[in-house]
């Protein structure tokens, strides 16, 4: 028992639990850790930073993954031979904005970009197209139909003993370039599951097996 | 009706002045870190005062502090509210201690209203996908 004080009840029977860790995972990050100063309150059960000793440690830790991660979605769309002219004239960024992103000069914006890029690199030929309504469309279905391939070439490599495959894509473009996807689920068995139909302006994807 | 215990407008005040009128326990950041990406006790307390929990805020229920310890003193009263939290449906409880300050006790999905979910999927523009179908399809380890 120390002489603190209780932040959430004013009770002074405040124990300092043993050292823990705050843990923070951006998405395209790794697992960033970083031991902080916690308190236990057998009064009110109130677990926690009592003392705001830990603000500018969580901060740190919050820049240091969101800066790997950053270094990280570049080098995949690298890979990919998207070059970083190329990501900034598509994107209409100030030029040499990817080279500040890379020291460190990144916004939370910056991140939230790269992330949808990293996740779907054909938006960068959407916006290079100036964000044509009809081939913002077609480049949709055909990253669709790429994402169908890809989850079928998947289950074939762990499930070489499926008697088959159901995937199958319908799209209908009637008058717009929108139209309607099905994927009529993902199912190496013989009896059909359930189907789901997603909206291609949603972009999802599910096996339906819920 | 059960009403709820504090006025609301109270507890979008203490988050305003966060830095001196609220505290949030360890586990309601860490759900908030991990359900809305809300990765600090600030973070946090922006996004109640500058939405206050918006759209479709709705009061849950007011019961006293489960793990209140004290036997001389009655347990103080938490209230809960549900909100619109875009893909999922949103949860917030809350108490406050004379003396003490505001404390956000948890702050994370609400899991029994899974099937309310928002306009997308009322609408059945999505379709309900599990965690481990989608860490499936994303190809993760299971």
């Amino acid at each position: 028992m120390t002489n603190k004080v209780c932040p959430s009840c004013g009770d002074t029977d405040v124990n300092e639990q043993m050292a823990g860790f705050r843990e923070y995972t951006p998405p395209y990050g790794e697992l960033t850790r970083s031991p902080i100063k916690s308190y236990k309150c057998n009064t009110c059960g109130a677990s926690g930073d009592f003392y705001q000793e830990n603000v500018e440690i969580e901060s740190a830790l919050i820049r240091s993954a969101d800066s790997k991660s950053v270094l990280k979605m570049l080098s995949l769309l690298s890979e990919q031979g998207i070059s970083n002219a190329y990501f900034e004239r598509a994107l209409d960024l100030p030029v040499r904005s990817v080279a500040r992103w890379k020291n460190g000069q990144y916004t939370s914006s910056a991140i939230s970009l790269l992330r949808m890029v990293t996740t779907y690199p054909w938006l960068l030929k959407v916006a290079s197209l100036n964000f044509a309504d009809d081939a913002a469309g077609n480049i949709l279905v055909a990253a669709a139909l790429d994402k169908v391939r890809e989850l079928r070439a998947r289950e074939k490599l762990n499930n070489p003993e499926a008697e088959r495959i159901v995937a199958f894509m319908h799209v209908n473009q009637e008058n717009s370039g929108e139209g309607e996807c099905v994927f009529l689920g993902y199912a190496p068995l013989k009896k059909p599951r359930r189907s789901v139909t997603v909206s291609v302006s949603t972009i999802g994807v599910t096996n339906g097996d819920n | 009706m059960q009403n709820p215990s504090y006025k609301i407008d109270d507890f979008f005040k203490a988050c305003k002045d966060y830095k001196s009128d609220l505290f949030i326990w360890d586990c309601a950041i860490n759900d908030a870190a991990k359900y809305y990406n809300l990765k600090s006790v600030k973070e946090i307390a922006k996004y109640i005062v500058t939405y206050k929990l918006n759209p479709d805020r709705r009061f849950v229920n007011s019961i006293p502090l489960e793990s209140w310890r004290r036997t001389d003193l009655s347990a103080p009263m938490v209230d809960a509210y549900s909100f619109n939290a875009g893909a999922f449906i949103g949860y917030v409880a809350f108490f406050y201690v004379p003396n003490a300050k505001w404390t956000i006790k948890s702050f994370h999905k609400d899991t029994s209203k899974e099937t309310l979910r928002v306009p997308m999927f009322q609408e059945k523009l999505l379709p309900v996908v599990s965690g481990s179908s989608l860490g499936r399809l994303k190809g993760a380890k299971t």
